[in-house]
């Protein structure tokens, strides 16, 4: 690390774009121009974008009830936040099992023991917490629903709420015994990048 | 003339006892209170699963609902990271001064790591980094949570998609 320096907490949770807008003008009308002569005013506008910022989720937490189903946290309180002047997106979600857990299609079929099935997403957009550990991760840079807008903006789309849903089956680790803290299955990359979906 | 007896609570040696002892009073408290403190459950990283026998739906909804919030993080990058001279890129990353977790970052392009950076402590800015062999093009600027005194890996970490330019002169 080459250069640290101390930051202004609150001006720096809120960075965003900044805007430059030069404006060229021309000369002053001239006598000539007047009679006749066609002056221009070149009006120039361009983003100067210093940080992204937005806020995740470091930690999405499961209960196990003793059917197997798993209570989430509400839709609410998991959030991606955008804080930047511009749009931002969600473009990639890789998941990783993690302690011996076996992140299936669905957990109630198969013979793994410890098996997990879960999904993670917008409503009506969840993903497939297993089609997520396959190869690079599931690919979102198309999906709208994983945008979100400037901050501020109406109706509250600055933000992506995630829904969780899921199952276990065959659990041989003591997670009732694990009080607070629970015993992790997977860790989730969500891949961030400015501007909106892809739309070719 | 004999000097008037001072009460006994008023003498200088009994106010020195009285003061000594609201101060190991005040001492015993503080302790009491750092070891409630530091034996609060901390929230296993990443996804996490347990039980929670005897527990209401709500209960449970609210407990869930609470770890989410206290382990929201900030993320704060340049999107585009600038190539400047003396083999520096310009990265500006920011552990912003309300996240509650200190942060570790690696500069990727292509599936490998060009720099990992060591620990950047809340209200720290890492400014630039050194370039390495990264080229003009698509890279990745990964934030990972540590935690605040093992400095282990804390949660999910999150990749920002940045583009690498040659900067301006």
């Amino acid at each position: 690390m080459d250069i640290t320096r101390n930051m202004n907490g609150a001006r720096a949770l809120v960075v965003g774009a900044g805007l430059a807008l030069a404006l060229a003008m021309g000369a002053a009308p001239t006598p000539a121009m007047a009679a006749g002569r066609v002056g221009t005013t070149k009006v120039m506008v361009r983003t100067e974008i210093d940080n992204v910022n937005f806020k995740v989720p470091t930690v999405i937490p499961f209960v196990a009830k003793a059917d197997g189903t798993l209570q989430g946290p509400s839709e609410d309180a998991t959030t991606i936040d955008n804080l930047s002047a511009y749009g931002i997106h969600v473009t990639n979600m890789k998941i990783d099992a993690m302690n011996t857990w076996t992140i299936a299609a669905d957990a109630k079929t198969g013979s793994a023991q410890n098996s997990i099935d879960f999904k993670v997403g917008p409503d009506g957009a969840l993903q497939d917490a297993s089609a997520a550990t396959q190869g690079t991760g599931i690919d979102l840079s198309k999906n709208a629903t994983f945008d979100m807008g400037y901050q501020g903006i109406a109706g509250g789309s600055d933000k992506i709420k995630l829904k969780t849903s899921g199952n276990v089956a065959r659990v041989t680790r003591d997670i009732f015994h694990i009080t607070g803290e629970g015993d992790q299955v997977a860790t989730i990359t969500w891949t961030v990048e400015p501007g909106a979906h892809a739309t070719a | 003339m004999s000097a008037k007896k001072l009460p006994r609570f008023a003498s200088p040696g009994y106010r020195k006892k009285l003061i000594a002892v609201c101060l190991a009073i005040a001492c015993a408290l503080v302790a009491v209170g750092l070891y409630a403190w530091q034996s609060q459950p901390v929230p296993e990283a990443g996804a996490s699963v347990t039980t929670a026998e005897g527990k209401s739906r709500q209960e449970i909804q609210d407990e869930l609902d609470a770890i989410v919030r206290d382990n929201m993080m900030t993320i704060s990058v340049a999107p585009v990271a600038q190539l400047q001279e003396g083999g520096k890129l310009r990265v500006n990353v920011q552990n912003v001064q309300d996240n509650k977790f200190p942060q570790r970052f690696r500069v990727i392009q292509n599936d490998e790591t060009i720099y990992e950076s060591g620990i950047v402590e809340t209200g720290k800015t890492v400014e630039t980094c050194p370039a390495g062999d990264i080229e003009e093009g698509e890279a990745y600027i990964e934030i990972q949570a540590l935690d605040t005194k093992t400095h282990d890996n804390h949660g999910n970490p999150t990749r920002v998609k940045v583009r690498v330019e040659q900067a301006e002169n």
